[in-house]
């Protein structure tokens, strides 16, 4: 993977609805802390040099595959495995979709064979695995804890 | 009136299929995540991927959002199309450049070149530019001083454009 300079949107809204950015970089490294310190004192003092609003700002860090594969013969981002995860808290559900997937993993026999991921497969699992160990959470910071169900769903 | 973050940062993870087409995933993670950490945990699940995807990723982006609490009204007549273009020189010998949708005519001069002598050009400039700012070109390389300041008229795109136009 290559990373990147973070960068910064300062998104602003018009008189008729429409808004615009203002884009900045920052080095390789810089904290989100250390940005968003960087992001208020600029956003203060575009203020008087615009007629638009400040109405939100995104920090975003990229990092880019240098040397991408190409996709399975038949791959299609339509065919979805979509997650179901279990979470603390009151809000129980968090969704994770991967674009794109394997025969492999789905059950192969009995009910569901073809469309139910299987969630003993080994190669599920660790991707799950991976989801617990990031500390992943819903929207509502609910921590996500385990699988719940997970199948294929088409987004045709 | 402030930038309040939103409850998580989200990661993104792009795909590219055998058709050319992308598609994602996105992860939550608690704001308070560092990004050093988010970005590390990011590639560890990434490498899980090629095990269950028939896509290749070929990237992912780790986004901290943050909302204006209380954003004020924009000036009557301000067009985010109107721009004030601010081209800087980096130390690298680069230039960086960045727009400001909807500039005051009262910091332009006749001419539509930017008024350098302008009080508030000159508070942003220090923003910009003096020793301890962080911001970089998009190689990275240190801003260093303000190059050309003009204003300029963007094409209005069809999103901006009012309904059924």
């Amino acid at each position: 993977m290559i990373t990147r300079t973070p960068k910064v949107e300062l998104v602003y809204l018009d008189a008729r609805g429409s808004t615009g950015a203002v884009t900045v970089h920052f080095p390789i490294g810089t904290t989100v802390i250390e940005a968003l310190d960087a992001t208020n004192a600029l956003g203060a003092s575009i203020a008087s040099l615009t007629g638009c609003t400040l109405v939100k700002a995104r920090i975003k860090f990229t990092l880019f595959e240098d040397s991408v594969g190409i996709p399975d013969e038949g791959a299609s981002i339509t065919e979805r495995g979509v997650f179901y995860f279990d979470t603390t808290g009151g809000n129980p559900i968090a969704l994770i979709e991967i674009p794109g997937i394997k025969d492999s993993a789905f059950l192969s026999t009995g009910f569901g064979a073809g469309f139910i991921i299987d969630l003993a497969n080994s190669d599920v699992i660790t991707f799950v695995s991976a989801v617990i160990a990031m500390n992943a959470c819903n929207v509502f910071v609910d921590t996500v804890t385990g699988v719940n169900v997970a199948y294929l769903q088409s987004r045709v | 009136m402030a930038l309040v973050n939103t409850p998580t940062a989200s990661l993104k993870i792009s795909y590219r299929d055998a058709s050319g087409s992308n598609g994602s995933t996105t992860i939550h993670v608690p704001f308070a995540t560092l990004a050093a950490v988010a970005l590390a945990a990011g590639e560890a699940l990434a490498a899980t991927l090629p095990a269950l995807t028939g896509c290749v990723v070929t990237g992912f982006s780790l986004s901290y959002d943050f909302v204006e609490d209380a954003p004020g009204t924009p000036t009557a007549g301000s067009r985010v199309e109107d721009k004030g273009v601010f081209q800087w020189l980096c130390a690298n010998g680069l230039h960086s450049t960045f727009t400001i949708p909807g500039i005051k005519d009262s910091v332009l001069q006749a001419d539509g070149r930017v008024d350098l002598t302008n009080a508030a050009i000159i508070a942003m400039r220090a923003v910009v530019e003096d020793v301890g700012a962080i911001f970089a070109g998009i190689s990275g390389s240190d801003i260093v001083t303000l190059s050309e300041a003009y204003q300029r008229f963007n094409r209005t795109s069809k999103r901006q454009s009012p309904p059924h136009r």
